[in-house]
C-alpha cells in the first residue's frame, strides 16, 4: 500500500505546534499520536472527557477531538472550552451516520475514520492557519 | 388499563355497580355468590365477559367496565353479539379455529388473538376461555377473561429485530477481518515480505476472534464473563487444549476498547509462550486470573496474572524487545495501564493492570 501518506523522515509540518488528542480507543490513539510526533508536534493526550478537561490547562494550538468518548459521553464540554479560549479543532468520528445532528452542530471540519494519517496533519494544519491568518498555513 | 378507569367518579362507580346487579339479576345465581361476582366484576381490571352456548350464535350476556374500556364499545352495542365482533383483518383464524374447538369440546382454552378497538386500533389479546356449568352439568355461560398484551408483543418483536441485527453485525464483521485479512496477505506477498503480512494476520484474526466472542454481550450493560473471550483467545495456542489452561475470575467491564487491548495483549502472550515459553511443549500449561481493584485515585482496574508452568526453564529477559512487546508495552502506557514480566524457573509470569474506564 505505497499510497499511504504517511509523513518521511525530516518532514515536520507541525513543528512548533501542541496539538491535544482526544481519543478513547488507545490503539488508535497510539497510531495516531505517533504520527503526530513524527510530524514534528508535541502531544497533549487524553484518553477520556475527563482526562480532555485536564489537559486544557496546556498551553495548546490546536486540537483532534473524537465525538464519542466512552459509552455515553461526548466531547462537547472540550469543544465549549476550547471555544472560549480561541483554540481550532477538527472532529474525528467513526459514527457520523448516529451523530450527524451532534457533530454539524458543533461547526467545525469533520474526519472520518478510520481516516488516512496525511489527511489528519493536513486537516490540523488547516484548522491552525484559518484560526491565525498568516500563521503555519504550509501545506507542503 | 386504561386512564379512564382512574378518573371514574364516584357516581359513575354507583352506576357501575346497579349496572353489573341488575345483570347479575337477570342471570340465576345465588344471591350472595350475585353480590360478590358484581362487586368483583365491577372492581376488577381485567376485562371479563360471560357469553351464552345456549342461546342461538352464543351471544356477550355481561360484559364487565374493563371490557368496556379495553375494546372502547359502549354496553349496549355488545350485549347479545357474538364476540367475533372484536376480530378483524390480522386476527389469525388459526387461533379462532383452536377457540371454537375448545368450546366444541368444553375445553379451557388460552389463546392471543389480535382484535380490534371500536375506533379501529388494534391489539393483542390474552384470552382465557372456558365453560361455567349448571349443577346438572350441562354449559351454563362461557367464561371469558381477556388481557391486553400488546407491549409483551412489542417486547418480543423488539427482541427478535435485536437479534437479527446481531446477526448481521456478526456476519458483516466477519467480513470485515475477513477482507482485512486478504489485503494485508496479498500485499505481503506482491511485496515479498509474506512473513511479515502473516504476522500481521495474526493479529488481526486475534483482534476478530475478541470482537466477535464480545458481540453476544456487546448491547448489555455492566460487567461480563470473560471466560469465553478468554478461551476463545488462548485455546488456539494451548497444545494440549483445555488441559492446558485454567482460568479464573469473575465479571469484568467489556467495553470495546477493552476487548481490543485484551486481544493483543494476550495473543502476544500466547504467541511468545509457543516460541519460547510453556505452549512450546506438549505438557505446558497457562494460568490466567484476573480481579477488579479499585486503587489510590478511587479508579477501577483491572489486574491479570499470567503465569506458565511445566515448560522450559525461561532464559531471562530477552536481549531486544520484540514487536509484539513494543505494542502492547506502548499501548498499556497510552491507558495508564501497567505491565511487569517475572523470569522464574518454574514459568514466565506477568502481571498486567490497567484501568477499566478505558
Amino acid at each position: 500500500m505505497t499510497e499511504i501518506n504517511r509523513p518521511g523522515s525530516g518532514h515536520r509540518p507541525l513543528a512548533g505546534l501542541t496539538v491535544l488528542v482526544v481519543e478513547d480507543e488507545v490503539l488508535i490513539a497510539m497510531d495516531i499520536n505517533e504520527t503526530l510526533e513524527e510530524a514534528g508536534a508535541e502531544v497533549v493526550y487524553g484518553r477520556n472527557l475527563r482526562q480532555g478537561m485536564q489537559r486544557l490547562e496546556q498551553d495548546l494550538d490546536v486540537a483532534l477531538l473524537d465525538v464519542t468518548l466512552g459509552r455515553s459521553e461526548t466531547c462537547l464540554p472540550i469543544v465549549e472550552a476550547l471555544r472560549a479560549r480561541g483554540v481550532p479543532f477538527v472532529l474525528h468520528s467513526g459514527d457520523l451516520q448516529r451523530l450527524g445532528e451532534t457533530i454539524s452542530n458543533i461547526g467545525a471540519p469533520v474526519l472520518e475514520k478510520p481516516c488516512d494519517m496525511g489527511m489528519i496533519i493536513e486537516a490540523l494544519q488547516e484548522a491552525v492557519g484559518s484560526a491565525q491568518p498568516g500563521a503555519i498555513r504550509s501545506r507542503g | 388499563m386504561s386512564d379512564q378507569a382512574h378518573r371514574s367518579t364516584r357516581d359513575e362507580h354507583g352506576k357501575e355497580f346497579d349496572r353489573a346487579r341488575n345483570q347479575a339479576q337477570r342471570m340465576p345465581i345465588h344471591s350472595e355468590s350475585g353480590v360478590l361476582f358484581e362487586q368483583a366484576m365491577a372492581q376488577t381490571r381485567m376485562a371479563i365477559c360471560l357469553a351464552d352456548p345456549n342461546l342461538p350464535d352464543q351471544p356477550l350476556v355481561f360484559v364487565n367496565r374493563a371490557f368496556r374500556d379495553l375494546t372502547g364499545y359502549e354496553e349496549e352495542e355488545i350485549i347479545g353479539r357474538n364476540c367475533r365482533f372484536l376480530q378483524g383483518p390480522g386476527t389469525d383464524p388459526e387461533q379462532v379455529r383452536k377457540l371454537r374447538q375448545a368450546i366444541a369440546n368444553e375445553d379451557v382454552v388460552v389463546v392471543e388473538l389480535l382484535n380490534y378497538r371500536k375506533d379501529g386500533s388494534a391489539f393483542w389479546n390474552a384470552l382465557h376461555l372456558g365453560p361455567i356449568y349448571n349443577e346438572d352439568g350441562s354449559v351454563r355461560y362461557l367464561f371469558g377473561s381477556q388481557w391486553d398484551v400488546t407491549d409483551v408483543h412489542a417486547a418480543r418483536a423488539d427482541e427478535k429485530h435485536a437479534r437479527m441485527m446481531e446477526r448481521e453485525i456478526s456476519h458483516r464483521m466477519k467480513n470485515m477481518f475477513a477482507v482485512i485479512s486478504s489485503v494485508v496477505t496479498m500485499t505481503g506477498k506482491l511485496d515479498d515480505a509474506e512473513e511479515l503480512a502473516e504476522k500481521i494476520n495474526a493479529r488481526i484474526r486475534s483482534l476478530g476472534r475478541a470482537h466477535e466472542a464480545m458481540l453476544e454481550v456487546s448491547f448489555t450493560e455492566g460487567p461480563t464473563d470473560p471466560h469465553p473471550l478468554f478461551r476463545d483467545l488462548l485455546l488456539p495456542y494451548a497444545p494440549s487444549g483445555e488441559a492446558g489452561l485454567t482460568l479464573e475470575g469473575g465479571a469484568v467491564p467489556l467495553d470495546s476498547n477493552i476487548v481490543s487491548v485484551l486481544a493483543l495483549t494476550l495473543h502476544e502472550l500466547a504467541i511468545n509462550a509457543v516460541k519460547h515459553g510453556a505452549y512450546s511443549v506438549p505438557e505446558g500449561h497457562v494460568r490466567l486470573a484476573w480481579a477488579r481493584e479499585t486503587d489510590a485515585e478511587g479508579e477501577e482496574r483491572l489486574r491479570l496474572d499470567w503465569r506458565e508452568s511445566g515448560g522450559p526453564v525461561p532464559e531471562g529477559p530477552p536481549k531486544r524487545r520484540g514487536v509484539g512487546t513494543t505494542i502492547i508495552r506502548r499501548m498499556l502506557a497510552m491507558g495508564d495501564g501497567e505491565i511487569s514480566h517475572d523470569w522464574r524457573p518454574e514459568g514466565l509470569r506477568v502481571e498486567i493492570s490497567f484501568p477499566t474506564s478505558l
